[in-house]
């Protein structure tokens, strides 16, 4: 999707991660997310068009969690709507909406909290298909490792190390903890050019099969088809162009083979905000975080006048089934003006 | 659904925690597809399905999601492949087995996609030793079970003698 008639931005971000949230429930977090990134900017949730949610019901144990949900948001009486697929698909249903003229101001929340699940893995296991993998048995954590097998090449792993799924330790993997995100996007006309955060460039992306056995796990084929969609029409934000990438993968094996597989600059700063480990997060909510941070990276990277280009990933799915890619600069791109 | 209030007597502002179990049953039509994938692993055989494009889908799907065409032809694939991808797992997730143990995907002679199952027969107890053992490229075959459940549980793969 080009940004050729619209300029879209992220007008305010709010964020909490937290390793385990015991005071506070789920709609408490989501209500003090959302009021902060609201009041940033001095206003209400009457200022916003549109609120779209993002949940991961299976793990909040919140069933079509946008009834829950929405008032903590902001959104009773208003235009509001759940993706369940991704957080990251909820940031690029909320860019859709500006870009179809459907509203001016979205808010976008999505959140996890995997601490209220008193077995956060064995209700990941609903995600894989009930005729056969659930028999066998699936999760983020298994899936991530059979991917990272692939990439080692006949490269030894010490043999010693502690595994919690070669070749695959705890510091490879994602970290785990409560978390819940916010961001306010905006049409340009709707907020003051330069109190943005970011503009958002483009944004493209795909799925590849279900079945982890008819896909090479060492090729991100849908990520390189999100990446080509936005080559394709925008040269400027392909890949080479981007001075910063932040990456929500399964695992660092899967960031490490994505820096090698993508054409990017030689110095792209790669997860420079932390290692995937650092991080309190959930599969769910991993590709969106990320992409905060991409858009921290533009708003604090910048130099007046010269063009920082951050992108960031997010996947969703076995072992990156799918992949979204979404591109943020502090310049909009002269082909919007 | 069952539920439980645990909170402190003394503290009414102290963390409290409303902890549920709910016991939610599902019934899977499987189709007749997969009902024949594991029906066939009952009888030591491993079915798939040819696309409209020749290649054959293990384990058998009545479509392609990559043509989004029906398949047709079945297709008795070999007992024996080659691992291609593969894990070992040493932490313990609830609902899976007692760990360590070891899954792969494997390639099985005539098919064109990997069908996942566990490893078994190896010796797990020395790390580098299972690592080894399931690394990518090892021949495996097939075995099946005694007495067939009629799920993918009916089967899995141990390692070639000679692998």
């Amino acid at each position: 999707m080009s940004t050729k008639q619209l300029g879209i931005a992220v007008i305010a971000t709010a964020s909490v991660e937290i390793h385990h949230e015991t005071s506070k429930s789920l709609e408490e977090m989501i209500f003090e997310t959302s009021k902060r990134a609201l009041n940033s900017l001095g206003l209400s949730a009457d200022d916003m068009d549109a609120f779209v949610l993002g949940g991961n019901d299976q793990i909040d144990g919140r069933i079509i969690s946008i009834m829950p949900s929405t008032g903590p948001v902001g959104g009773v009486n208003h235009d509001t709507t759940m993706i369940a697929s991704s957080s990251e698909h909820a940031l690029i249903y909320g860019y859709l909406r500006i870009m179809a003229g459907q509203s001016k101001r979205v808010l976008v929340a999505s959140w996890a909290k995997p601490s209220e699940s008193v077995d956060p893995d064995r209700a990941e296991l609903v995600a894989a298909e009930p005729y056969l993998l659930r028999a066998v048995g699936m999760n983020e954590t298994i899936s991530a490792a059979l991917q990272a097998s692939r990439f080692l090449n006949g490269n030894a792993v010490d043999a010693d190390e502690k595994f919690v799924a070669w070749p695959l330790t705890r510091k490879d993997l994602p970290g785990r903890g409560d978390s819940v995100h916010v961001v306010i996007l905006a049409q340009e006309g709707s907020f003051e050019v330069g109190s943005q955060f970011a503009w958002i460039c483009d944004a493209g992306w795909s799925t590849s099969s279900y079945e982890l056995g008819a896909r090479d796990l060492a090729d991100f084929e849908s990520l390189k088809i999100a990446c080509n969609q936005i080559s394709q029409r925008n040269l400027d934000s392909a890949p080479e162009n981007w001075n910063a990438v932040e990456i929500g993968a399964s695992s660092e094996y899967a960031v490490r083979a994505i820096h090698e597989q993508l054409p990017l600059k030689a110095d792209v700063v790669v997860n420079g905000t932390g290692s995937l480990s650092t991080q309190f997060t959930s599969p769910f909510v991993l590709g969106l975080s990320r992409m905060m941070r991409a858009i921290d990276a533009v708003k604090n990277a910048s130099t007046p006048g010269e063009k920082y280009v951050a992108a960031g990933i997010g996947f969703n799915g076995f072992a990156g089934q799918g992949a979204s890619v979404i591109v943020f600069s502090n310049i909009k791109d002269v082909d919007n003006d | 659904m069952t539920s439980n209030k645990n909170a402190s007597a003394n503290d009414s502002s102290a963390e409290r925690f409303y902890e549920q179990t709910w016991d939610l049953q599902y019934k899977h039509a499987l189709g007749r597809t997969v009902s024949r994938f594991l029906d066939g692993l009952a009888e030591g055989k491993i079915w798939g399905r040819r696309t409209t494009d020749g290649r054959v889908l293990v384990p058998a799907r009545s479509y392609d999601d990559l043509t989004h065409e029906e398949t047709g032809e079945w297709v008795e694939v070999a007992n024996n492949g080659v691992i291609e991808m593969s894990t070992v797992v040493y932490e313990a997730f609830n609902g899976l087995p007692k760990p360590p143990y070891a899954l792969a995907y494997v390639m099985l002679e005539g098919a064109d996609t990997a069908l996942v199952g566990y490893v078994k027969g190896l010796d797990l107890s020395v790390q580098s030793v299972a690592i080894e053992a399931v690394k990518i490229g090892r021949h495996v075959h097939v075995c099946f079970a005694k007495t067939p459940t009629g799920t993918a549980a009916d089967y899995w793969f141990e390692l070639e003698a000679t692998s």
